[in-house]
């Protein structure tokens, strides 16, 4: 019971004016900051942190922070439905079927079922938050080294099912993407890889850059070799929103999707990337027509979008039971928490109930509050593709460009992304496809890290990763997809075809 | 098409031989047991030249000879197979490319603003073949929403040039 | 058409030109002063930049600006840094850290820490703890090394970065008291913290700000200090030396540096500030909340200090062997 009166109390703090404001301030930067290319929630938030100093109030302070955060989700998928552009890892696999879609003319469509699964999944997270955060928080603990493998595998395998078209296309990109992954200092032994004396190379490449270049530029580079003057999208702009039949469809996707997302956001490192990749393959596998996936599924769209908000929720869990933060943004908001005299732990529930209930509850209004901000937008994005390219090309340019550059403050990162520009239009010529390529440099330092520190652990013995429960899990899990994949292929799908 | 995948096929296999040396070389394999950082990049290399080799042989049997240029789904496929077109490659996406090159070069050498405008104005007018009017109004323009954004609203820090200071 | 065209162009040219030349030359700082630190959000070093910030602008007309840029252990920020216009505006915060003191003993950089920085003042020292887990069967450090040389297996140990100050504090005690010690590395002290917080490895080293919060929570307990001295934070946790165990080290320094070639005035300047800072009433609650010690050394001193460091950090590495492998 005491749950109820946490929140009754949380919510009079949420709803007190200044919160209130500042929840919308924080939804509509999230959104906008998700909506660009190139800025992340973190460098956002971290960029507001001394302004939040003279917040005398913590609880204002990380309302505002956490609304970025979970803003950002909901504006990430926008440039993905409708420039094939990721803005986060997290958006990536909503490129596949949500720019199909808004080939199509469907991309209002796609656009809102992807706001109303963030919607759905981002509350049914917070209740979810609400009622077991303390007792899953020791969850979040139990994923040690092998267990991240393990977990990373399974994702990776996942990464394979998104591609549609050759097999030994899809290795060679994964493989070119764990290769990306490698340049830079490798945490555990100490050494620089592939930097060739290269100063800027030693901190390795950033995804901001490989994502814009290779999907964004590539898609622009593409588009100025086809045609004369072309439109970036050239079917005329359908329906503005989702239909019935959409809706049936997806519905059980986005609680899918919000299950999946909830869980494995949980986890230190990783949670929103792997939850989309694993809520896509699951409704590929569930579907009664999978072979629409690639070409425009909605549930493509709705299942990964949830997941990935459901995931953002869930990620507080850790910070605020434990003290421990899973990713950069939440990184973030910990340090202003710690400013700010408030040290996030097991303790904060008793020490500051009004921190913990209140961001709670903010975070149901919030996500209300994004959920009015997007459905209208709706309709102005999908005007956004009527902008002739020859406009709206080099626009995307130099945001993408200044984006790159703002990441370090180095002109080195504009120069990367031409060059992964250019990879990205030799990719399409060759016909690959790009979504293992980034999914796989997401994955691969948590793969090859936690794979060796097991290994240090375990003094050289691979049974650690079946000895510890969670990973066995896992692996087996890994086992029979494989097992399932390489079954589907000498039935159907022909090795190398195009 | 063949041609250019047979091509790159063979780069690929180079490549991957090259990636696998220098892992072996500089990076060292350590034990099985407790791999060193030549080990990942090592297997991947191995794995590179030989998918590369596969790939090539593939341009040669199998369905890919036969059915050219069948599109399928996917991320980043952007319809349309054929083969570039020469006159476009050179007039526009060359010189694009060029400008983007040049933004980057000029960008901290002569700042934000002038080098966001050289470079709208350049691909509006080479890209583009625009008129001069709507190629200086679509310029300004761009340069007052970069500053906007990123510096007044996000508080971005860009270069104001060091040519000038 | 043509004429005005040009016309407008020349326009533009010299309105564009206007911001850049009205810079005037103002007294240093005339613009707010960019604070590099090279680890993450969130950690230690972080949060010790971040308190700085804030408490800054009591002593300062410009306000200090903390930025991250981690990676590489700490290098790659650093280098930033080093490379960056020795006109007090980019700052390096977290100097005297592992990467600046230890690591040049153990690998090549691509920069000299005591050369190419200029010390302007230190704020304080993040000692090496070693904890364990709170059901783990160790009391002390004795526990530690029986259990080891009677199993004969060797100790899983989670440090936050490779050739770290922690990593270095560990393997010393490894070698100094003949057990076979397995250093972790992770990528930062919070996600070497989580992995020995969920039991998966057998003893860790952190520094006070990142544990004492777990050993309150009861997920810790502490087994040895290698500072040469206990540490006031933790004055009930015994150093290694009291134990038995020949090794001190200094920890991770936190001090703040410019790139050489800084004038002497800007150094002056901040050095002053700096002071003004870690005596504010407010700055030592929130530096005490944080479990971090004020240890203010001005530019000199601090110089001095660090060339200290450095040979103890060579010492120890010479006399107990240590290479990284």
């Amino acid at each position: 019971m005491e749950i109820f009166s946490g929140l009754i109390n949380g919510f009079s703090i949420a709803l007190t004016p200044v919160n209130v404001l500042f929840a919308f301030i924080g939804a509509i930067l999230g959104t906008a900051v998700g909506v660009l290319p190139g800025l992340g929630p973190a460098a956002t938030i971290a960029l507001l942190l001394p302004a939040t100093y003279a917040i005398s109030s913590p609880v204002t302070a990380i309302i505002l922070m956490a609304g970025i955060f979970y803003g950002s989700q909901y504006g990430g998928s926008t440039t993905s439905i409708l420039l094939n552009l990721p803005g986060e890892a997290s958006s990536v696999v909503t490129c596949i079927d949500g720019y199909k879609m808004a080939q199509k003319g469907r991309a209002g469509a796609a656009l809102g079922i992807a706001a109303i699964g963030s919607f759905v999944a981002g509350t049914i997270g917070i209740v979810g938050m609400t009622l077991f955060a303390p007792k899953i928080a020791g969850f979040a603990l139990s994923f040690g080294p092998p267990e991240k493998f393990s977990l990373a595998m399974v994702g990776l395998l996942m990464a394979v099912t998104l591609s549609s078209g050759s097999v030994v296309k899809g290795l060679i990109m994964m493989a070119l993407g764990l290769l990306l992954a490698s340049v830079g200092l490798d945490p555990i032994s100490g050494k620089t890889r592939f930097a060739f004396g290269v100063i800027e190379l030693q901190g390795g490449f950033d995804f901001v850059t490989l994502a814009m270049g290779v999907f964004g530029l590539g898609e622009i580079f593409t588009g100025l070799e086809s045609a004369a003057k072309s439109e970036i999208v050239t079917t005329k702009v359908g329906q503005v929103w989702p239909t019935m039949k959409d809706w049936v469809a997806s519905r059980m996707a986005i609680l899918r999707g919000t299950l999946i997302g909830f869980f494995i956001g949980i986890i230190p490192g990783g949670g929103a990337v792997i939850s989309s990749l694993v809520s896509y393959a699951v409704e590929k596998r569930v579907s009664k027509r999978p072979e629409e996936f690639g070409q425009g599924a909605i549930e493509g769209v709705a299942g990964p979008e949830s997941a990935n908000n459901a995931a953002s929720s869930s990620s507080f869990i850790p910070l605020l039971t434990l003290g421990i933060p899973g990713n950069a943004s939440i990184a973030m908001i910990f340090a202003a928490l710690m400013i700010k005299g408030v040290t996030p732990g097991p303790f904060l529930i008793q020490e500051h109930p009004e921190v913990f209930w209140g961001v709670i509850a903010s975070m149901y209004i919030g996500n209300v509050m994004l959920l009015v901000l997007n459905l209208p937008l709706v309709g102005l994005w999908v005007q956004l593709v009527r902008v002739p390219f020859g406009i709206l090309a080099p626009v995307i340019i130099l945001f993408t460009a200044i984006g790159s550059y703002s990441i370090q403050g180095q002109v080195f990162d504009i120069y990367s992304l031409i060059g992964f520009g250019l990879f990205g239009y030799l990719l399409r010529k060759l016909k690959f496809e790009l979504g293992p390529l980034v999914l796989a440099f997401v994955l691969g330092p948590m793969i090859e890290g936690s794979m060796r520190r097991s290994l240090l652990i375990s003094g050289g013995s691979f049974m650690i990763f079946v000895t510890h429960p969670i990973s066995m899990a896992l692996i087996g899990l890994f086992a029979l997809l494989v097992l399932g994949q390489v079954l589907a292929m000498f039935r159907k799908k022909p090795l190398l075809e195009t | 098409m063949d041609r250019a995948e047979r091509i790159s096929s063979v780069v690929l296999v180079v490549f991957g031989v090259f990636v696998a040396a220098y892992s072996r070389h500089y990076l060292k394999l350590g034990l099985m047991i407790t791999p060193d950082a030549g080990f990942l990049p090592y297997g991947i290399g191995i794995a590179l030249a030989a998918l590369g080799a596969i790939w090539f042989v593939s341009t040669f049997i199998g369905r890919m000879a036969r059915e050219a240029g069948g599109a399928k789904g996917g991320v980043g496929e952007a319809g349309g197979e054929s083969a570039p077109d020469r006159a476009l490659l050179l007039s526009r996406m060359l010189p694009g490319v060029l400008l983007i090159i040049l933004y980057a070069w000029l960008f901290e050498r002569a700042g934000y603003p002038l080098s966001t405008v050289l470079f709208m104005v350049g691909w509006q007018k080479i890209v583009e073949r625009e008129g001069w009017l709507k190629t200086a109004v679509i310029a300004l323009l761009s340069a007052a929403a970069m500053y906007t954004l990123f510096v007044y609203l996000l508080r971005v820090y860009l270069p104001t040039g060091s040519w000038f200071s | 058409m043509k004429r005005t065209v040009t016309v407008l162009a020349a326009l533009l040219f010299t309105a564009l030109m206007l911001p850049a030349a009205s810079m005037a030359e103002e007294a240093y700082p005339a613009k707010p002063i960019t604070g590099i630190v090279p680890m993450a959000a969130g950690g230690s070093t972080d949060l010790l930049a971040r308190t700085v910030e804030r408490f800054w602008t009591k002593y300062s007309k410009q306000p200090l600006v903390v930025v991250n840029k981690p990676g590489g252990g700490g290098v790659v920020g650093t280098e930033g840094v080093v490379r960056s216009r020795p006109d007090g505006y980019t700052l390096y915060l977290g100097y005297g850290s592992g990467h600046d003191v230890v690591m040049p003993s153990l690998q090549k950089m691509p920069y000299d820490p005591l050369k190419d920085l200029v010390p302007v003042a230190r704020l304080s020292i993040h000692s090496v703890v070693i904890v364990t887990g709170a059901n783990s069967p160790f009391n002390s450090i004795k526990d530690v090394v029986a259990w080891s040389k009677k199993e004969g297996k060797p100790v899983t140990t989670a440090v936050s970065v490779k050739a770290g100050a922690v990593d270095l504090a560990l393997t010393s005690f490894g070698k100094a008291a003949g057990i076979n010690i397995v250093t972790v590395p992770f990528s930062g002290g919070a996600e070497a913290t989580t992995a020995l917080a969920g039991g998966h490895l057998m003893i860790g080293g952190g520094h006070p700000s990142e544990i004492i919060p777990h050993i309150k929570a009861g997920r810790f307990k502490a087994l040895a200090v290698a500072l040469p001295q206990r540490d006031p934070t933790l004055p009930d946790v015994p150093t290694l030396r009291e134990q038995g165990i020949d090794v001190a080290t200094w920890g991770s320094i936190k001090g703040v540096a410019a790139p050489a070639g800084t004038p002497k005035e800007v150094i002056e300047y901040l050095e002053g500030t700096l002071k003004k800072v870690c005596s504010d009433p407010e700055f030592v609650k929130a530096m005490a909340n944080m479990n971090q010690p004020i240890m203010y050394q001005g530019s000199e001193e601090f110089g001095k200090f660090i060339q200290q460091a450095t040979a103890d950090y060579l010492e120890i590495i010479k006399r107990l062997n240590i290479t990284i492998n």
